[in-house]
């Protein structure tokens, strides 16, 4: 049976604040690190044979992608803790912080995909299975984000979108797969091949420190979203109910941590 | 169980009989969405012969998900909470539902096929395998409808909200049929292009039976 707890939720959690704080600090100081070696990397790697310069966008669209990936399956994740009953709280929280964030992520690989799509294939846009399912993809978290602000009820809320984030997240094998799945202009999988990855080892280092820099970001990014949503869900579950209109209200017992 | 479900199932399609939501509104509204993207490109009958199967199933996707949100007896909190304390399982409550939607959206691909045979110049190479495809395509447009019907129930967005949930994840409803045709007229295989539907409305069936307790004492 679940204990009622009465105490401001920010009393009962100051004590681990500072530890957080500094912790975010070292999170966000490596994230910036990763970020301008990464940057510096991207520019000094060398160019591709045929491409030039242009190539180098790869550095952005690649951990762009990635970073939305990992964000959906943290929505996931979340939502199935959400459902087997786990803190709200905590979980809820979480799945609407990643979702927020790996849309931004996919927004950013599908404009960065376009501007490098319209040089080298000479459209903005072509019906490649890539492109249309990684859209696809976005278009089914935006409308996971719309449920989220359409529902009130923070534990209605969080149950329907826990559904959405599990059935969401099948899509993705399908947004890797369409490149072995489907003719496609989009190139197949590189760097995750099962032998050698075909490319230069310092377009590849390049590469894979943009990717950790990016995930690092994703992460700082994610953890501010989440406090916000934390304090969201304490302040919906403080605020005391109007028991006969405005004028008179009750105290509030319901659980905290629900 | 299964004679809950019929009857159920049973009520509900008499009631769609009596009100004629989708034969009597829906289909005809659906035929002259066709028509008028026929006139609109400029009624090229080549051209319309060429889009006839992507036409014909993108209609079946965009218009067939009204019909796949509706909710029958859930509409009614009354009759919803009579079922609750007769003790009908939720589960079962939503495969009624499911059923009578599959029901619908199979007649109104039909009445749609017509149309488009008609109206488009439509091939149908391989029939079975278009009978096959649409009932595939009808059972996981209604599992998907449901589902992002029970989601959106109650949102501040309204019900619009369920189509922009239902349409992305409907895709591949609309390109199985689609392709297993091309192949079909190409004298191969098409039949594997089902697994694809099949697999959605599988995923679509499954999660909405297993969220049904959790939807319905929501609501």
């Amino acid at each position: 049976m679940m204990a009622i707890d009465t105490r401001r939720p920010d009393a009962s959690r100051r004590d681990g604040s500072i530890g957080r704080t500094r912790t975010r600090t070292l999170w966000d100081g490596a994230a910036i690190l990763a970020l301008v070696v990464g940057l510096v990397l991207a520019f000094t790697a060398p160019p591709d044979r045929l491409q030039g310069d242009l190539q180098r966008l790869m550095y952005v669209h690649v951990p762009a992608a990635w970073t939305g990936y990992l964000a959906f399956v943290v929505t996931a994740v979340a939502s199935v803790q959400v459902l087997r009953g786990r803190s709200t709280r905590r979980w809820d929280t979480l799945a609407e912080a990643a979702a927020e964030v790996g849309v931004l992520f996919t927004a950013l690989t599908l404009a960065t995909g376009s501007i490098w799509g319209r040089p080298v294939w000479g459209v903005w846009w072509t019906w490649d299975a890539r492109l249309v399912t990684t859209a696809l993809l976005l278009l089914v978290y935006l409308a996971y984000l719309a449920l989220r602000r359409g529902i009130d009820d923070p534990r209605v809320r969080a149950r329907r979108a826990a559904w959405l984030g599990v059935v969401a997240v099948v899509q993705l094998p399908i947004v890797h797969m369409s490149v072995v799945w489907w003719r496609t202009l989009h190139q197949p999988p590189t760097v995750l091949q099962p032998d050698h990855p075909p490319m230069d080892h310092l377009m590849l280092a390049a590469l894979l420190v943009n990717v950790l820099a990016f995930t690092l970001l994703a992460g700082a990014l994610l953890s501010r979203r989440r406090d916000l949503g934390v304090l969201r869900h304490d302040d919906e579950h403080t605020t005391t109910p109007p028991a006969a209109g405005r004028a008179v209200t009750t105290p509030d017992l319901r659980p905290l941590d629900v | 169980m299964s004679r809950d479900v019929a009857a159920l199932v049973a009520t509900e399609l008499r009631v769609e009989a009596r009100a004629g939501g989708t034969l009597l509104v829906l289909a005809p509204y659906a035929v002259a969405a066709m028509a008028l993207v026929a006139l609109a490109t400029g009624a090229d009958l080549p051209l319309l012969r060429r889009v006839a199967p992507g036409l014909l199933w993108a209609t079946v996707i965009v218009l067939g998900t009204f019909t796949a949100m509706r909710q029958g007896f859930a509409a009614d909190p009354a009759r919803r909470d009579l079922l609750q304390l007769l003790g009908v399982d939720p589960a079962v409550v939503w495969i009624a539902r499911l059923l009578t939607s599959t029901v619908l959206l199979a007649t109104l691909e039909a009445v749609l096929t017509l149309a488009a045979v008609v109206l488009l110049d439509l091939t149908i190479d391989d029939l079975l395998l278009h009978v096959a495809a649409g009932l595939v395509t009808a059972v996981g447009l209604a599992a998907l409808g449901l589902l992002a019907r029970d989601l959106a129930e109650g949102a501040r967005s309204g019900i619009a909200l369920a189509p922009l949930v239902v349409v992305p994840l409907a895709v591949p409803l609309a390109l199985a049929p689609v392709q297993a045709q091309a192949l079909a007229a190409a004298g191969a295989n098409g039949w594997p292009w089902l697994a694809v539907s099949g697999l959605v409305a599988t995923i679509a069936t499954a999660a909405g039976i297993a969220a049904s307790p959790t939807l319905q004492e929501v609501a």
